[in-house]
This record gives C-alpha cells, structure tokens and sequence, in this order.
C-alpha cells in the first residue's frame, strides 16, 4: 500500500503542504523546511528497505551529491539537500526550484505561440543544456533519462535567456566508472520517445545515450521538432536503426561564429544508430557555440571509439547467439507439451468468463474491501466519500462523488464522476466511460500515471 | 573567487574568463566613465565615440582642451579582443597617449585606473568601468 502524506504532517522535521506527482518509484511533495525554506520532498516506493540494492542504492545518492557538488555540474543541476530513512522507507530533499516550467511546458507553449520564446531563448537555452550535460558527463555521471520534463527553467527576467536552466531526477543516474546498485536487480528507468537505442535494447545506456537524446531535444529546441514522432512504441527502434530522422533544419541563423550548416549536420549525427559515431557533449557545445569547426578532429580518438564499439557490438552479439541456442533448446524441449497447455487455459478462461457473465444476472452485487467491510447495492447509487467511509481511512482520497453503480437490465456498469481529485481505477486501470462490471472486478482510488492504487475494493455476488 | 554573472545566461564565471564559458557572451563593461583629471567633471559612454576639443571643453570643461585636435582619439567596443578599445585618429597636432605612452595605430585595450592624455600631461582623463 502506498503511504501518502497529508498536508501539515511532518516528517523528520519537514512540513509536507502538497502532493506535486506520483511517479513509477516514488510521491513527491512541496514541503517546508524548519528553516522555512520551501523544498522538493521526495519518498521513495522503491528500492524498498528489503532489497539487496537499497543500501548500495543509499550510498550511491550520497556519491551522486558529492559529484555534482564539488565541480561545476552544481550550476547546471538541482541541489540535493539530503536524504534519511522514515518509517522504513527511503526520503530524498532536494532544492524547490519555485517559478519554473519543464523544457516540456516550454515547446508547448512554443506549439501555440512560436515566437513566445525568441530564437536567441532557444540557443541559449542549447547551449546551456549542452554544457551541463558536458559537466555531468565530465563528472562521470550519465543522466540515463533526460526528457524535456528532466529540464527545469526557472523564471529571471534579468537575463536575455529570461530563465535558469537546471537539469532534474538524477537519482536514478549511475556512473561510468562503477556499476550502478540497481544493475542485475531492475532495469535502467528510461522514457518513451527519448531513450536511446541501446537504452530500448536493454544494453547499459553510455555518455553517447545522453548525446542520442539531447539531440532529440534540440531538434526540438532550435529545428523542425521531434525527429521520431511516433504514437507506436514498436516503430522507434527500427527508424532509429535505420538513422531515418531527417536532416535538422534550423528554425534561425545561429549567432557568429556558430555555423547553420555544421549544427544541422552535427544534431543529425547525435541520432547516429552507432553510439561510436555520435559526438560527444564536448563536440557539440563547439558547434553550438562556433568554437571549432563543430566535428570531431581527433583521428586517435575516433579510432579508439569504433575500436570499444567493435568489441561491445562482438561480445553483445556472441552473448545474444549464445541466448538464442539457448531458448532454441528450450522451445524445442516444451514443444506440443506448451501448447496442449495454452489451449486448456484458453478453454478454463472462457469457461470462467461464460459462468462470471451468467453470475452477473444477480439482482443484488455487494463491493467488499480486503478487511472484510461489505456494502451491498441493489439498484443506482452514487459513491462517495461518505458511503465509502466505511471501509476505511482510505476513503478521505475520495470526492463526494467519486464513482456511479448502476444496473441495466441483468447487467451492473460503473461510471466514474467528473472532476475528481483522484482517479477511479478498474482492475489497476483508468475507469473511462460506462463500463460493464463483472464478479471479481477490484474497484479503487488512485492516479492513472502511477498506476498506484488505494482503497481497493472487490465486486461479488450477494 | 572573484566571478561575473553571464547577462545573456545567468551562468557564473570565474573574473579571468573574458567570455562566458558557455553561451561565449563577451565580458564586456556596459559604460566607460571619463573623469577629467584637472576638473572632477565626468561623463559616460556606451557606444563608440570619437572625442576632440569640441568634446572636452564642453563635457569636461578642461582649459587643456585647447592642446586636442579636433578629432583626437575614439574609444570603441571590440567584440573580438571582448575590451573597449581606444585608437588615435590620424593627424592629430599632438599625439593621444594612454598611462603616458602614445598609441599605435591598432590603439590598446582600456583598463580601470587608466589614464589617456593628449601628449603626455594635457587633457588627462580617468578611464572608470560600470556594469550597469
């Protein structure tokens, strides 16, 4: 179950005052400080105190702090201000950057009025992104999931960029000299649309996976907008394979002695399918900037680049074929035995739907909560905080109108109310429209992002 | 250490750096003050100026601008050397120097405390920087 704090509660001295998102690993909240200082107040669903990497994972938070602190990398990142464990779960503080908008809020707002952010915002914002990820590269950091909702610019009027850029969730970054603590245990988080293709491979994501994304954003920043825009998952990795992103056209003339033509050629190379022939944050700061001709002039290290490619692509292939043979021998060996298997589940299933849809015939349905509270309903009722009342604390997340139950006929539907504060899940998922309830169905509270959910209760015949 | 806040980035830079590390905005002064040495009177400039006896006597009021030409010297803002600069104009009855040298024809970088005179001792003026 989810711990969720309420306003004014306090926690090792920090005053939570709102809930800002829930996310795949944690809550996160505005909070106050006992100095009065506003903060990010993070808390951590996973890794939870039970497994092997939380303590490594602990550590690893501290280094991250040290790294970024003690370079140049603090300007360009958020500011961790510490972390400490509560009731047995992990909690992170971390500056609140007050007046801020995502790089995403920015190429929305770029969407409906282009000209509301001027083309020597957009370089300079490039070029201030560019040059943090160059520091955090040179801190040995790869950030892992940069995302224009990872790039936070903070209002000041007193600058020509009319924002501070500051690079965000680095706590699940690793680094490139020490193997990250959650390696082996769980995957390496990363983002639909800006992971990079050997992040989409499962491969461990390099310095050169940071360059593929950054140069998915300043496509979107100083060209054309997205180079792979995409509503299927499946399609990105061959077109990235395949290099099919069109050459970058520049939206404006980039200030001298930055060229057009070296920065439309080196943000196509950042989207190269070989991380080798990608350039580096170095390079492309150059050509952002004008210092340099904007390509890489070390032979030498070119040279030592495809050398480490070779070897990487050669291991990943023999352990890819090895794998193969492997599940070859596998599939061979369960054979018709699986697929005797699979058509008696098909079968069971069907059966299982045919007598749960005839159950539903009933003219009574009762919702029952894991501690045993019933409610029995037997004709339209609207649910609401108070009704839900009985089954628990739980029931605070609700509105007064949360969710409708009603009955057609032989059947029961549910019906999620409009302007909730929270969303009315079924079976894990967003309730959208009118949908038929069958026995079994879990009904609960929560938010569709995190798929996370409160409240949880099951329908059953009466 | 002594830092600048880049005007174009908000990026902090070390004093030494003439252009920000990161956008390359040059760390230029905003405004050159000029105080007549023999008078107190001062005045400010932020775009290139070209200065002779007509200027001195009325924004200086220095009975030494009768030594000046009537175009004596120009003080411009180099993008390039990222400095104000300061170059004669040619033909002038008596040389422009700064802190007592006279100039070349490619003039030398403006630094605070400097002292430009026409000769060696006439019309002195301080040269002072503002930021804003």
């Amino acid at each position: 179950m989810v711990r969720i704090y309420d306003p004014k509660e306090k926690i090792q001295g920090y005053t939570i005052e709102e809930m800002i998102t829930t996310g795949n690993n944690s809550v996160s909240y505005a909070a106050r400080a006992s100095s009065g200082d506003k903060v990010f107040f993070k808390l951590y669903q996973s890794p939870s105190v039970r497994v092997p990497w939380y303590k490594p994972f602990v550590q690893h938070q501290e280094e991250l702090k040290r790294r970024i602190e003690s370079g140049p990398c603090r300007q360009f990142c958020y500011k961790f201000l510490g972390g400490f464990e509560h009731e047995r779960k992990f909690h992170q503080v971390f500056e609140f950057l007050d007046k801020s908008h995502s790089l995403a809020q920015i190429f929305d707002k770029i969407r409906i009025r282009p000209t509301s952010v001027n083309w020597e915002q957009r370089e300079l914002m490039a070029k201030v992104l560019v040059a943090g990820i160059n520091q955090i590269h040179g801190a040995k950091i790869v950030h892992a999931d940069l995302k224009p909702e990872n790039v936070m610019l903070i209002e000041d009027p007193s600058i020509a960029m009319k924002y501070r850029l500051k690079i965000i969730d680095m706590d699940f970054s690793f680094f490139t000299d020490k193997k990250a603590p959650w390696d082996g245990h769980e995957g390496y988080f990363g983002t639909p649309g800006y992971m990079s293709p050997e992040h989409m491979t499962n491969k461990v994501p390099s310095p050169a996976s940071d360059v593929f994304t950054l140069g998915m954003m300043l496509y979107q920043l100083l060209a054309q907008g997205h180079p792979y825009l995409y509503d299927d998952i499946e399609k990105y990795l061959p077109a990235y394979k395949a290099h099919a992103a069109a050459p970058a056209k520049l939206l404006g003339v980039p200030k001298a002695p930055a060229k057009g033509d070296v920065i439309a050629d080196i943000l196509h190379r950042c989207l190269h399918p070989d991380p080798a022939r990608r350039p580096s944050a170095v390079d492309l700061h150059r050509a952002l900037t004008g210092d340099g001709a904007g390509v890489i002039d070390d032979v030498e290290l070119v040279r030592r680049r495809e050398e480490e490619e070779r070897k990487r692509r050669a291991e990943a292939e023999r352990k890819a074929k090895e794998d193969e043979e492997h599940k070859k021998k596998l599939d061979e060996a369960r054979g018709k035995e699986v697929e005797r298997i699979a058509e008696e589940i098909r079968k069971r299933d069907e059966e299982e739907r045919k007598k749960k849809e005839a159950e539903m015939v009933a003219a009574r349905i009762v919702l029952a909560s894991p501690d045993g509270a019933t409610q029995s309903v037997g004709a339209r009722v609207v649910f609401g905080r108070i009704v839900l009342a009985k089954f628990g604390d739980a029931s605070k997340y609700a509105a007064n109108e949360q969710f409708i139950l009603d009955r057609s006929g032989d059947e029961w539907y549910i019906e999620a109310c409009l302007n909730t504060p929270n969303d009315t899940m079924l079976n894990g998922e967003l309730l959208t429209g009118r949908t038929k309830l069958t026995l079994g169905d879990k009904i609960g509270l929560g938010k569709a992002a995190s798929k996370k959910t409160v409240l949880e209760l099951t329908v059953r015949a009466e | 250490m002594a830092t600048w806040i880049c005007p174009k980035d908000g990026i902090e830079n070390p004093h030494a750096e003439k252009r920000c590390l990161v956008c390359r905005h040059p760390n230029i002064p905003r405004i050159v003050v000029l105080q007549s040495v023999a008078t107190g009177k001062e005045a400010e400039f932020t775009e290139p100026v070209k200065f002779g006896k007509a200027v001195f006597t009325h924004r200086f009021a220095d009975p030494d601008a009768k030594f000046a030409s009537d175009l004596q010297f120009e003080i411009i803002r180099d993008e390039v050397r990222v400095a104000w600069i300061i170059r004669p104009i040619a033909e002038t009855v008596n040389p422009t120097c700064y802190d007592g040298s006279p100039l070349g024809p490619d003039g030398v970088e403006l630094l605070d405390g400097g002292i430009i005179s026409v000769s060696k001792s006439k019309m002195k003026l301080k040269v002072r920087f503002k930021k804003n």
